[in-house]
């Protein structure tokens, strides 16, 4: 299948399009990325492959378009084999495939809210709140794998699956947190799987890959510029 | 599969619990209703926010939120005749996912904050409700639906029929607390004829009576505009 085949629209800042090229590289499916550099004015491509809600990444393969990165990562995972004698990113037995949706969308709803509190704003109750989400959502996660989903390493066991994907994309954003919010996101006394989580799932195959397509240290002085332009936020 | 095996928790207006119903209905799995009490009259509203049903208890094993228990009854049982909830081609999923995270996170959104909220807020809900109704017509009228696939899953009740079908039993209460009009045989005619389709569909047992509804939601208005 050439690679034009499959096509993602996004941009290097976007933690839910990392989730899409962490996914199809972990499937070892070649891709070409169509940048979209500007969301303050977003492209013909953009606004006709995602009409309803104009917004990265999206994924066109054969020409048809596919949204929201979630979705997106289950239908890459349904559409090609895994590699390296890896199963899909969700578990053959329904029940567990639902708790492995639940736990993904808790990281889409939890993760999310705590992050956009804390890159929205200065310091405040709003930051405040913010620190208390994130912190929250890493303690459930971290007890996550160790009830639910152990013995781990990842969510996925000894592979990564569809939460290790959702919740690897921010890692990319914690130098940013932690420095806008002035906080530690990962304790090692109250996260401690979620710690050795990180250790090895920066490693994972498509997972580096994935995360090296949005350096921390460049996404926190693209973030701060944001800040001010957007946001009008002063440091 | 013997019926006590499959239980759903539910309380008998709620359009969650609801989609559960639908969903082993239309897929001809027998189950047992656990109904809970009506706490939500007289009380606050972080009661109403937080209500954890429904949970669908399957051997034993409970699962709680309404779109993993559908995905989990499409999996788990044989679809009758190849009616599956969601349809097996990858692309085909993708899409019926979509329109279910719409109707879910835009459509359902704005029909709370129409439950909630009032004013200029109620009336800005009011309008994007109509804008996704919109849309969905739009999604209905490019899959050339007629009165024999009227559903958003062609011919059958799949699963953004079983997402968005119980919530569209409370519009006649949102008209009346929004003081608007949804004109689905006006203006959405695809709409309508879903609308009425899931009416006379092997899901409509599980319908509560339409008067008795109403009059929970126009309550529960009266409780949430108190605080």
């Amino acid at each position: 299948m050439s690679h034009s085949d499959v096509k993602v629209l996004s941009s290097w800042r976007s933690l839910f399009g990392v989730r899409v090229l962490i996914a199809l590289k972990a499937k070892g499916v070649e891709y070409e990325f169509i940048d979209e550099p500007d969301l303050g004015n977003k492209s013909k491509l953009l606004l006709e492959s995602n009409p309803v809600h104009k917004k990265i990444p999206v994924l066109i393969h054969k020409g048809k378009p596919i949204c929201e990165s979630l979705i997106i990562v289950q239908y890459i995972d349904e559409t090609w084999p895994s590699q390296h004698d890896k199963g899909s990113f969700l578990p053959q037995d329904p029940y567990e495939r639902a708790l492995v949706r639940f736990w993904a969308d808790y990281v889409d709803k939890k993760v999310y809210e705590g992050c956009i509190l804390i890159l929205k704003n200065i310091e405040g109750e709003l930051m405040e709140q913010g620190r208390s989400v994130v912190r929250e959502s890493m303690v459930a996660l971290d007890g996550a794998l160790r009830d639910v989903f152990s013995p781990g390493p990842y969510f996925g066991g000894d592979q990564i699956n569809l939460v290790d994907i959702a919740l690897a994309s921010y890692l990319c954003l914690i130098e940013t947190m932690e420095t806008l919010g002035n906080f530690k996101v990962l304790d090692e006394s109250t996260c401690p799987h979620l710690c050795a989580w990180v250790k090895a799932v920066v490693q994972y195959p498509g997972v580096k890959e994935g995360l090296a397509t949005a350096p921390s240290q460049k996404l926190l002085e693209s973030i701060c510029s944001m800040r001010k332009t957007i946001f009008g936020l002063t440091e | 599969m013997a019926s006590e095996q499959v239980k759903v928790v539910t309380f008998w207006a709620s359009p969650y619990g609801l989609r559960a119903e639908f969903a082993l209905t239309a897929k001809g799995v027998p189950y047992q209703r656990l109904l809970e009490v009506d706490h939500w009259h007289n009380k606050s509203k972080i009661l109403v926010e937080s209500n954890p049903i429904p949970v669908l208890l399957h051997n034993g094993k409970p699962l709680p939120e309404s779109l993993l228990i559908i995905e989990y009854v499409d999996e788990v049982w044989p679809s009758p005749d190849g009616k599956h909830l969601l349809p097996p081609d990858p692309y085909d999923r993708a899409m019926a996912r979509f329109w279910f995270d719409f109707a879910e996170k835009k459509l359902n959104k704005a029909l709370k904050s129409i439950l909630f909220k009032k004013g200029d807020v109620q009336n800005a809900a009011v309008e994007e409700a109509l804008r996704c109704i919109s849309t969905l017509e739009g999604v209905l009228e490019k899959a050339s639906s007629s009165k024999d696939a009227p559903f958003f899953g062609g011919d059958h009740i799949g699963m953004v029929d079983c997402v968005l079908g119980p919530f569209s039993l409370w519009f006649p209460a949102y008209e009346i607390i929004g003081d608007f009009k949804f004109e689905l045989q006006e203006k959405y005619p695809h709409m309508h004829t879903w609308y009425q389709a899931l009416r006379t569909s092997s899901v409509a047992a599980c319908i509560p009576d339409s008067d008795k509804l109403l009059e929970f939601i126009l309550g529960l208005r009266k409780v949430l505009c108190r605080e």
